[in-house]
């Protein structure tokens, strides 16, 4: 079981480095662009290949962001009940979770392989777009293991769980 | 069943759902989708709920959130926010409350290259309120000002708020930032005349401390020349078409990390740590904006946004109290849930029956953030509150009875905004025509 949460954790920042790459690069390639084009040589596709990078940068924090329960959620009404109700919200939460992220995986993996087949290419590049229909899917998909690693972690204390989003940090 | 039946029953469920502690974009999602399957079919349900994720993240004008909040990120990380106080305060300090006003001075510069109330609230709470300690200012006027001008971000740019608001909206951000300025710095003011108004009635509670030389002041204000020119490229790139938003993100950051490597204040730690906690907040924003994609294609194939633009439209009242009514349900719902996320689910459903009313869309974004200024001080969900408690360990009712003056100022900007809309529009409409 530990095994099992520590890879995911792992798994979930390894992923949020891949972000924060693609968010330098994403910055740099913008700048230059800017710089080039004041020289009247911009970089051709720069607005595409920054959407692409966009969806990696997003798609990839999720998982992390979602371990560290940087998610917006409301909780003044059910954080002075009785234990094992608060671990009975906590529990059909992450199920209800786990249900929408599994469909959304699915829905982008569809939409990737509709994509691939349809030889959906970039107007500038032709880029094909179907590569980042596919890695949102993995996010997602990464994202139900997180959410299974927190109702696995639900009987650690509070003090555990804080540790964790420090190393995370 | 009507269709609109089965969009309120939605909309109650989701209700339901945030009271449960659900996280905002699930519970949205999982309506929207839901909703949709029901009213449309379920085939359709997941190809909108792909389309519009897949839209959301991989879309060029959302890449606009990351760049403006790493740059904030940064700045607020490299320690740029101390600077720009210890320079207010040279200039400030000796008049009574003045290291107050010069917490508002130093934010109102922090804010034109950090767009975060969280980032603001806690620098302040950390370089301001133990320099107002050390000169025995009251604890009731250093957590309340601090905490309260974090809300000055909602309004200078660059404001991921108002970020946010062009984006859900499709108003241009450059007109947006514009529109934010006077009402930005007449806020400031406000702040100002309070804590002036406050430091005469009852002298104690912010005494002046020392008075420095000329010489002294004129050698901090190259900290604040720095944050200004910043300021002027990125704005003002923008406003005049040489950028897109995304590149005034992209330069503004790189300008930012040029700055604070060259003042050897920005180590790969710092540069770190910003990327990690501007991606957490962008992803959070995002996949929020996202779910209320799929949420608002499933308000609006139940007609709910149009029957509630043409009920407000018929209401037997005067439109602005039509819209003091909206301005209530954004208050009262952002009390209970988050500001922000319920900006993000509200707009798309008041914000058409706004612009029937006869507003400028312009004007109304401004008064939506308005709401999410106020919002943010007012308890159970007071963010800046929780973060300067955290920081300072002063009791949260002293703060909230710290912060509470400054309201005034925030309720006396509403007014003069609804009475003197020009205040908002007079730049949108003379620099970008």
């Amino acid at each position: 079981m530990k095994k099992l949460i520590h890879l995911i954790r792992e798994g979930s920042i390894w992923m949020n480095v891949v972000a924060e790459a693609v968010l330098v690069i994403m910055m740099m390639l913008t700048v230059t662009d800017v710089v080039l084009r004041a020289f009247g040589k911009p970089i051709v596709g720069t607005y595409e290949l920054v959407a692409m990078a966009g969806a990696i940068v997003i798609g990839f924090a999720v998982p992390k962001t979602s371990w560290e329960r940087g998610h917006v959620f409301v909780d003044f009404l059910i954080e002075n009940r009785s234990p094992a109700i608060k671990n009975g919200f906590f529990v059909f939460t992450r199920i209800v979770g786990m249900v929408i992220y599994v469909l959304l995986s699915w829905s982008l993996l569809l939409k990737g392989t509709v994509l691939h087949r349809a030889g959906e290419v970039s107007l500038t590049l032709r880029v094909p777009v179907y590569p980042a229909a596919f890695a949102l899917s993995l996010c997602f998909f990464v994202q139900v293991f997180v959410l299974v690693a927190d109702i696995l972690r639900i009987n650690e204390n509070k003090e555990q769980k804080e540790e964790i989003a420090g190393v995370q940090r | 069943m009507s269709e609109t039946t089965i969009g309120v029953i939605g909309l109650i469920v989701l209700l339901g759902l945030f009271l449960t502690g659900m996280e905002m974009a699930v519970g949205m999602a999982v309506v929207g989708f839901v909703g949709y399957a029901v009213v449309v079919g379920p085939g359709p349900a997941m190809q909108i709920l792909a389309n519009d994720f897949f839209d959301a993240l991989e879309s060029y004008s959302f890449t606009v959130v990351p760049l403006f909040v790493l740059m904030g990120q940064i700045a607020f990380n490299a320690g740029i926010a101390r600077r720009l106080y210890d320079c207010a305060y040279k200039f400030l300090g000796h008049i009574p409350g003045g290291l107050a006003l010069a917490t508002v001075a130093g934010a109102t510069l922090f804010k034109a290259i950090c767009g975060s109330i969280v980032a603001t609230c806690a620098t302040f709470a950390s370089v301001a309120v133990p320099e107002m300690d050390r000169f025995n200012y009251s604890k009731k006027l250093s957590t309340g000002i601090v905490a309260t001008v974090g809300t000055l971000g909602v309004l200078i740019p660059p404001s991921v708020i108002l970020i946010l608001l062009g984006l859900i909206t499709q108003q241009s951000i450059g007109k947006l930032f514009l529109a934010g300025v006077v009402p930005g710095l007449m806020l400031a003011f406000l702040f100002s005349f309070i804590i002036l108004g406050w430091a005469r009635m009852n002298p104690s509670i912010g005494p002046a401390s020392i008075r420095f030389h000329w010489r002294e002041r004129l050698t901090s204000l190259p900290a604040v020349l720095w944050p200004v020119v910043i300021f002027v490229i990125t704005i003002g790139g923008m406003m005049s078409g040489f950028f897109t938003p995304t590149e005034a993100g992209s330069v503004g950051t790189f300008a930012v990390i040029i700055l604070c490597i060259g003042r050897g204040e920005l180590n790969f730690a710092a540069l770190r740590k910003s990327l990690q906690e501007a991606l957490r907040t962008s992803s959070m924003v995002l996949l929020l904006v996202a779910a209320s994609l799929l949420l608002g294609h499933f308000i609006a194939v139940t007609d709910i946004s149009y029957n509630v633009a043409k009920w407000v439209v018929g209401l037997p009242l005067n439109r602005h109290i039509v819209m003091s009514l909206i301005f209530i349900v954004y208050l009262f719902g952002g009390s209970f849930i988050d500001d922000v996320a319920f900006m993000i689910l509200a707009t798309p459903i008041f914000f058409p029956a706004i612009v029937e009313l006869g507003y400028d869309p312009i004007w109304a974004c401004i008064m939506v953030s308005m709401s999410v200024c106020v919002g943010s001080l007012i308890p159970p969900v007071a963010m800046p509150v929780f973060v300067v408690k955290n920081i300072t360990k002063v009791p949260m009712n002293v703060i909230y009875s710290g912060a509470y003056p400054f309201l005034i100022s925030l309720f006396l900007c509403i007014i003069l905004l609804f009475v003197f809309p020009e205040l908002v529009l007079y730049l949108p409409r003379t620099l970008m025509k």
